[in-house]
């Protein structure tokens, strides 16, 4: 086995996955504190906990370089998510995504934008404020990265957007539904909320999950949706940098960059909702399609747990943590109104 | 001698793809399911 070898960090979240999995049929069945029935706490909210416990754990006995390559979140999200297009019909995937491209604009827009100014207020360097914009306004840690790459940021950079994405998206995961639950928000209304304002994909599947079915489904398509953006916004940066921060008016990045960029798992979710709507698959509930998803998505919110890092956040001061804040708050704030208006009022609610 | 050309990588996109519908193909076919390795969560 190499130094850098997956194998042990694969076979670290699988345990914990398990360990998620146990843990929520144990409680499930308890009657909590304040009235609080067990079965509302789901397994997203048990699995990031594992994983953050045992984050810590293999922190402090010096095992975590050993995991740390095998932590494949992002992968088991996609798998998840993919999974997840064998139960969304094209009757709740059409209108959904197109109320999710326009709601998407205007929050790609107008939180980046904020997010820009914001960071130019408080003195951030160009590509910092780039890296953070596109992780607050588009999807999280997958923006950071490819924003990075477009306007060739620090690699410190990525990791402490990265570090500040998973800090912040943990206990939105939790708040969010309950928010929204405490606002009387219907499972559409919510869980477009929820796509537009959680910054990583694994925290917006986890705030719709605890929501109830819809909610995790609605979520699920705006976010992919938005991450579909990504190519866009990645190729407009690439060519606001060439062109304004370097000065080099002559050089412009190649279109082939918004397809690169693109997340391409989207279209495995389209397809497998397109089988899934003439029939020739099922993955609703209670089919192995349905139990290999939560198994994803498992092993997803555990590394998410896995991938924190506070380290991470102490390096570069307060002004960055300021800046991300405020900016989530306004992000949180602008979905709300954009995902009522378009959600609640101008489309129907889907089923 | 000749440089042995680089091997095309699978991005991770395209991995969960390929992952997901080996899963929905084995579930179409009943190796999983009931019938077959019953996954349950």
């Amino acid at each position: 086995m190499t130094r850098n070898s997956s194998v042990p960090g694969l076979i670290v979240m699988a345990g914990l996955a398990v360990g998620a999995w146990w843990l929520t049929r144990q409680v499930a069945g308890m009657a909590l504190p304040f009235g609080i029935p067990g079965r509302a706490l789901e397994y997203p909210l048990w699995a990031a906990l594992v994983g953050l416990l045992a984050n810590f754990g293999l922190k402090r006995t010096g095992l975590y370089a050993a995991v740390e390559p095998g932590l494949k979140v992002e992968l088991f999200l996609k798998i998840g998510l993919v999974l997840l297009g064998a139960s969304v019909s094209l009757a709740l995937l059409a209108p959904t995504a197109l109320g999710a491209v326009v709601q998407g604009l205007v929050l790609i827009t107008g939180v980046f934008l904020f997010s820009w100014w914001l960071g130019g207020r408080f003195g951030l360097d160009a590509k910092l404020r780039a890296v953070m914009s596109s992780a607050i306004a588009i999807c999280g840690v997958s923006a950071a990265i490819a924003a990075a790459g477009s306007v060739l940021a620090k690699k410190e950079q990525v990791t402490y957007v990265t570090a500040l994405v998973i800090v912040v998206a943990l206990p939105l995961m939790v708040i969010a539904p309950a928010l929204a639950g405490a606002l009387g928000l219907s499972q559409t209304v919510a869980g477009a909320w929820f796509g537009g304002n959680i910054d990583t994909t694994a925290a917006v599947v986890g705030a719709g999950t605890l929501y109830g079915e819809t909610a995790q489904k609605v979520a699920s398509v705006v976010k992919a949706t938005q991450n579909a953006l990504i190519g866009v916004v990645t190729f407009l940066l690439a060519l606001y940098f060439t062109v304004v921060v370097e000065g080099k008016p002559g050089e412009r990045p190649s279109l082939r960059l918004v397809w690169d960029r693109f997340p391409k798992f989207v279209l495995g979710f389209v397809a497998a909702s397109l089988l899934y709507t003439f029939g020739l698959i099922d993955g609703g509930r209670g089919t192995p399609l349905e139990a290999l998803r939560n198994w994803s998505f498992t092993l997803a919110f555990v590394g998410m747990g896995l991938q924190l890092s506070l380290s991470d956040l102490r390096r570069m001061g307060w002004r960055p943590f300021a800046v991300f804040l405020i900016t989530t708050v306004f992000n949180t704030l602008l979905a709300l109104g954009a995902a009522w208006l378009i959600f609640g009022v101008w489309l129907p609610p889907a089923g | 001698m000749a440089d042995k050309p680089p091997r095309p990588a699978l991005s991770e996109d395209w991995l969960a793809v390929l992952i997901a519908f080996s899963l929905i193909a084995l579930a179409a076919f009943g190796v999983l399911g009931k019938n077959g390795l019953n996954v349950v969560f």
